[in-house]
């Protein structure tokens, strides 16, 4: 495929998942910023609400996978205590991955130092 | 306090039949969101087209750029489907030798459906690519292959077909300078379509500007690759002509950029570039930057029932002629900032970041200030606070202004004229204020309404405005902005070059946020026009609602706020009129105001210096109300006061001699040392649609000229020959043959831009092979077709030919800006057959009455009447609740078509009460039901059906009611008539010696003579011509 082609696709392909995502540009947790790769993710999980916010796909695993292991359903569908409780644990969720990246970001930036690395405050 | 300019109690009464603004409650349009909002992809598509030059005005060839993030990828050539070989092999060998630029971009020769399909969609729609042009409809709509018309919120628009299997691309005009473009869904099942984004460098210039450009003026303005110049796109395609077009795409992609560039730095990243259409969007860009929230949205809830009645208080700016078709020697003054001034006088930004309006019943309060307010209580800034208020009157010879059709088949205008009422009415209290100081004794008051605004909104955010920073809670946006406005005109001033520019550029844009946010956003309706029928709630000024069934709505815009639209046009009527009347307290009259300005006359031929002082004492009144940082009045002298050059020097100020004809057409004007009259503005209403019959070789010059005088050199010429006509002591008879070009046919510019205008060609285009079709937004020439009498002298053979037989012809040409050079071929549009030139109506004929153009609204306005008027005395017979008004006046007259204003069904009472004074008056002056309907134009079902309680559309009452009317006022000149004759039949009497002589002098019986005499029988129109007769012979024996 001719190479301005490929570009014209990436570009139209980016412009769509913006579109599908219904927003102007994307952040995740984790870094990312390609919105090709995100997906939305339910708070409360999906039985309980609807109300989603977007990350990657990577981070959406990890989450599912926590919570599915961690607090799985109790069994009472439409309780509002277990969805309000659902929800607080899903935020604890975001707050432990953006907690683990902060710690990894601090890690590099300790090496960074002991490199000899500097950067004016 | 004295009346001023009023009619006398002994003046007759004008029955009309007034409109007043309603409020018919609509959906807001929903908005799309965000992410379907946000260009975010980078990439940008320009292209332009050529044509063929005649009517059809297909697509011959073209040029595009695609760019990403500003970087060219590609650029290349494009062509019509089926090109002639000739143009093709023209275009390929051009191709061949084309080279990349730096940027190293892909170079392409495609046709028109490979461009389509590449740039369009796959870049355009695809890729979420801006596509730009300038005047893009007419460009898009030249790619299209099909059309038809657009649906839904697009109705009245066009709807085009680029490719099968494709998305339709829709289209609608607003206005010259902007439309609405964006692609249709893909089909019914699209909840969510991609509409792309467009958009056209010209609307996007003249939001920023506040000006219209062309492609050539706008690369003036920004400096970027000047557009080339070209004499002819005739005959075979040559390498100058695509060299032109690639050219044109360079110099639409620097504007685009240089204007984005602008945009950018006014930090509005919440609206994107694509969503402006008009300088209303940028004001209401920046009030979403600092979080304010509309009106309609914090408080959807207000009673709507009261927006009817203050909707009622709305009339727009005050434009009249006072002193008509006499010269006089003025002043000319303006208010500064005039709806920027009066919002921070009454401290408006209060109610626009306010949570919420309340409102509560003030009346006494009210009718205790009204009767304390005068001239010297409005100078305090402190009682402009007072005037949040709207006030029921019953007007009784009260100076309101009026909206109506003041004479029949005329369009309807604002005069502020003498009122009656017999039903009570809403106005500002400003207006009941202005009243008072013009017409001389305060109004009957019956109730008032004062509106607060609550407390501030939550969320409000600090923006940068040209350097300062913005706080909507603490500060006055609009006081802020003028005095900002002031600062950076003074560094203008003092600076030179770039610097200067700079400068103007930045003052001119706060100019236009200014007025973008003081007025126009706050009264927004947009007119759509339904698909079906539906039945919607109209509130009118009584203050109830009631169904109606329209296919027309009204949508009321973001900021919509009729209140604020209200008491800041009422402020404005009432800053007129406190010039108005310091001026005649100091002994001198006006010639005519325009909304924000007054030319203050002088008509007692006072010396210069005494004439200045008094104007000095007028300005002097206004010094305490101005609210911003620089001091001094706000009512400002004009350049046009000064010698050129010299308008800082306030020694140098002198009277300059006026002409006014009507509302918005008069001339300003000096002599030179030969006497000889310079023009030093003047006005192009009434002009601006011609083709210009002739124009100044110099563009530079007329450049010039357009900037001192506002318009183009044979305007200014035309102007001069009417005014020559004053000198020769012929007023009514200006010498039009002395200006060039004058035989030559008068024709307009005309662009189909919707459904209507394209309806026009419907006979040609049945005559016409597909290719060679008229097709939207194409731009030809119309012109008139001489009357039948100008015809009978001068080609009466003509009037036998079928062209003529029982209608007018309908004449249009190519378009051309030269038509004495082109000769343009003129047909018949509706059969396509070709008209002579010796069958147009020449620009002699079209201009002249140009000086004799009547002001109706007011008494002793009409034809060559000369003088000053007076106010009419009108009474309110009827009330029409009407929607947004036409503002295209001048459009409507030359093509009979455009914007109407929208006409709502009448209310019950007011049908009740026309149906019994037409019957009233058929009683009263034995008239037939016969005669009423002939002069009416409406059937006798109609009648039938009024009498019988049915319901007939209120156009039909509305004509019964003018016809009745018309045949009133016939009816009581006719008995003024007779009364006169009666009296002259008992004075012949007494003067022959008897009944029985006169009867025998006059050649009727005696008994009958009788009869007449004592009014047992009427006096006959036979009768009449006898007496008139006698008197005749009467006066040739002595």
């Amino acid at each position: 495929m001719e190479e301005l082609e490929q570009y014209r696709r990436r570009v139209a392909v980016r412009h769509r998942s913006l579109r599908r995502l219904g927003v102007t540009n994307v952040r995740c947790i984790c870094g990312e910023t390609d919105p090709v790769c995100f997906e939305a993710d339910h708070i409360y999980r999906r039985e309980h609400d609807d109300a989603c916010w977007g990350i990657c796909v990577n981070c959406h695993r990890r989450r599912t996978a926590r919570g599915e292991s961690e607090h799985p359903p109790v069994g009472m569908r439409g309780n509002e205590l277990e969805r309000l409780g659902h929800m607080l644990l899903g935020a604890a969720d975001y707050q432990d991955f953006i907690a683990g990246h902060h710690r990894a970001a601090a890690e590099v930036m300790f090496k960074l130092a002991d490199m000899g690395v500097t950067v004016e405050g | 306090m004295e009346p001023v300019g009023g009619a006398s109690a002994d003046d007759p009464v004008d029955r009309l039949i007034i409109q007043l603004r309603a409020y018919v409650a609509g959906q807001r349009g929903k908005s799309r969101r965000k992410a379907d909002r946000a260009w975010t992809s980078g990439v940008s598509v320009v292209f332009d087209t050529e044509t063929a030059t005649d009517p059809s005005q297909r697509l011959r060839f073209g040029a595009y750029q695609i760019r990403h993030d500003g970087a060219l990828i590609e650029r290349g050539l494009f062509h019509a489907d089926d090109a002639a070989g000739d143009d093709l092999a023209a275009l390929r060998a051009y191709a061949a030798q084309l080279r990349p630029t730096e940027d190293g971009e892909r170079l392409a020769l495609l046709t028109r459906a490979e461009f389509v399909e590449h740039a369009i969609f796959k870049w355009g729609l695809e890729a979420g690519g801006l596509i730009v042009g300038f005047n893009l409809p007419f460009d898009l709509s030249r790619i299209a292959i099909a059309h038809t018309y657009g649906k839904g919120t697009m109705k009245g628009g066009f709807s085009f077909t680029l490719v099968e299997g494709r998305p339709n691309l829709r289209v609608k005009h607003l206005s010259q300078r902007a439309s609405f473009i964006n692609f249709a869904g893909q089909n019914g099942d699209d909840k969510r379509p991609d509409r792309g984004f467009f958009v056209d460098v010209k609307t996007l210039a003249a939001a920023q500007t506040g000006q219209s450009h062309s492609l050539e003026s706008l690369t003036g303005l920004l400096g970027t690759t000047a557009k080339s110049p070209l004499d002819s796109y005739e005959g075979s395609l040559t390498p100058e002509m695509i060299a032109y077009c690639l050219n044109d795409v360079q110099a639409t992609w620097e504007c685009f950029a240089a204007l984005a560039e602008r945009y950018a730095g006014l930090s509005l990243p919440r609206t994107g570039m694509h969503e402006l259409y008009s300088e209303a969007s940028l004001g209401k860009a920046y009030l979403q930057a600092m979080g304010v929230k509309a009106w309609p949205e914090v408080q959807p809830d207000f009673p709507p029932e009261l927006i009817g009645q203050i909707m009622s208080t709305y009339y727009g700016g005050r434009a009249e002629v006072h002193i008509r078709r006499d010269i006089t020697p003025v002043i000319h003054c303006d208010f500064l900032s005039m709806y920027p001034t009066v919002c921070t006088l009454m401290r408006l930004w209060r109610f626009v970041i306010a949570e919420e309006m309340t409102s509560r019943d003030v009346t006494d309060e009210v009718r205790a200030f009204v009767e304390r307010c005068g001239l010297a209580e409005l100078r305090d800034p402190a009682t402009w606070l007072q005037l949040h208020c709207i006030v029921q009157v019953r007007p009784e010879r009260d100076v309101f202004p009026v909206r109506a059709q003041y004479e029949p088949d005329q369009p309807a205008t604002i005069g502020v004229n003498r009122l009656s009422s017999r039903e009570p009415m809403w106005f500002t209290l400003a207006d009941v204020l202005a009243a008072k100081l013009l017409g001389g004794k305060t109004p009957e008051i019956i109730s008032a309404i004062r509106f607060a605004p609550g407390d501030p909104q939550q969320g409000l955010q600090p923006i940068m405005l040209a350097g300062t920073e913005v706080r909507p809670a603490e500060h006055d946006f609009y006081a802020l902005l003028i005095n900002q406005r002031r600062r950076v005109q003074a560094l203008e001033d003092a600076a030179e070059g770039d610097e200067k520019a700079a400068h103007g550029a930045a003052q001119q844009g706060l100019k236009i946020l200014a007025n973008s946010t003081s007025y126009g956003i706050f009264v927004e309706l947009n007119v759509q026009d339904l698909d079906k029928a539906r039945v919607v709630t109209c509130y009118d000024f009584r203050g109830v609602g009631r169904k109606l069934t329209t296919s027309k709505l009204e949508q009321p815009g973001r900021y919509f706020h009729p209140l604020l639209g209200s008491l800041i046009t009422g402020a404005a009527r009432l800053m007129l009129a406190l010039a108005e009347r310091n001026a005649l307290d100091q002994g001198l009259d006006w010639a005519f105001c325009d909304t924000d300005s007054l030319a203050i006359a002088d008509t007692a031929e006072l010396p210069v210096g005494e004439f200045v002082r008094r104007v000095e004492g007028v300005r002097a009144y206004f010094e305490p109300l101005n609210p911003y940082d620089a001091k001094g009045s706000i009512l400002q002298l004009e350049k046009v006061n000064f010698p050129p050059g010299q308008h800082h020097d306030t020694g140098a100020l002198r009277p300059v001699n006026c002409l006014a004809i009507s509302a918005k057409r008069y001339v300003l004007f000096d002599r030179d040392n030969a006497q000889a009259p310079s023009i030093r503005k003047a006005s192009r209403h009434g002009l601006g649609h011609m083709l210009p019959p002739y124009r100044e070789a110099d563009k530079e010059q007329a450049k010039a000229r357009a900037k001192r005088s506002g318009v183009l050199l044979w305007q200014e010429d035309l102007w001069r020959v009417i005014i020559q006509a004053y000198d020769r002591g012929r007023p009514d008879q200006p010498d039009f043959d002395a200006l060039p070009g004058v035989e030559q046919p008068a024709a307009t510019r005309y662009a189909v831009t919707n459904r209507t205008l394209l309806s026009w060609f419907k006979g040609y285009n049945a005559e016409t092979p597909e290719r060679d079709r008229v097709r939207p937004f194409n731009f030809l020439l119309t012109y008139q077709p001489k009357s039948q009498m100008e015809m009978a002298s001068t080609a009466p053979d003509a009037l036998r030919l079928p062209a003529w037989r029982g209608r007018m012809p309908k004449p249009a040409s190519r378009y051309s800006s030269d038509i004495m050079k082109d000769r343009p071929e003129v047909f018949d549009r509706r059969t396509c057959e070709a008209i002579p030139w010796e069958w147009l109506r020449s620009y002699r004929r079209a201009l002249a009455a140009h000086h004799l153009h009547s002001e109706t609204k007011f008494r002793g306005g009409l034809g060559n009447a000369r003088g000053t008027l007076t106010r009419r005395n009108v009474e309110a017979w009827a009330v029409t609740p009407i929607g947004k008004e036409a503002d295209n006046l001048e459009e409507r007259e030359v093509f009979g078509e455009g914007e109407e204003t929208i006409e709502w069904e009448l209310a019950h009472p007011d049908r009740t009460r026309l149906l019994a004074d037409v019957e009233d008056v058929l009683a009263t002056y034995r008239i037939s039901d016969n005669t009423l309907i002939e002069r009416a134009h409406v059937s006798r079902h109609t009648l039938t059906d009024l009498r019988r309680g049915r319901r007939v559309k209120s156009t039909s009452l509305l004509r019964l009611t003018w016809a009745a009317e018309e045949l009133r006022r016939e009816g009581v000149r006719e008995a003024i008539e007779r009364e006169d004759w009666l009296r002259y039949a008992h004075h012949l009497k007494d003067a022959v010696g008897g009944r029985n002589k006169l009867a025998d002098l006059l050649g009727v019986s005696r008994p009958y003579m009788g009869r007449v005499l004592y009014r047992e029988k009427p006096l006959t129109a036979a009768m009449a011509n006898r007496l008139a007769a006698e008197r005749s012979r009467r006066h040739r024996n002595n």
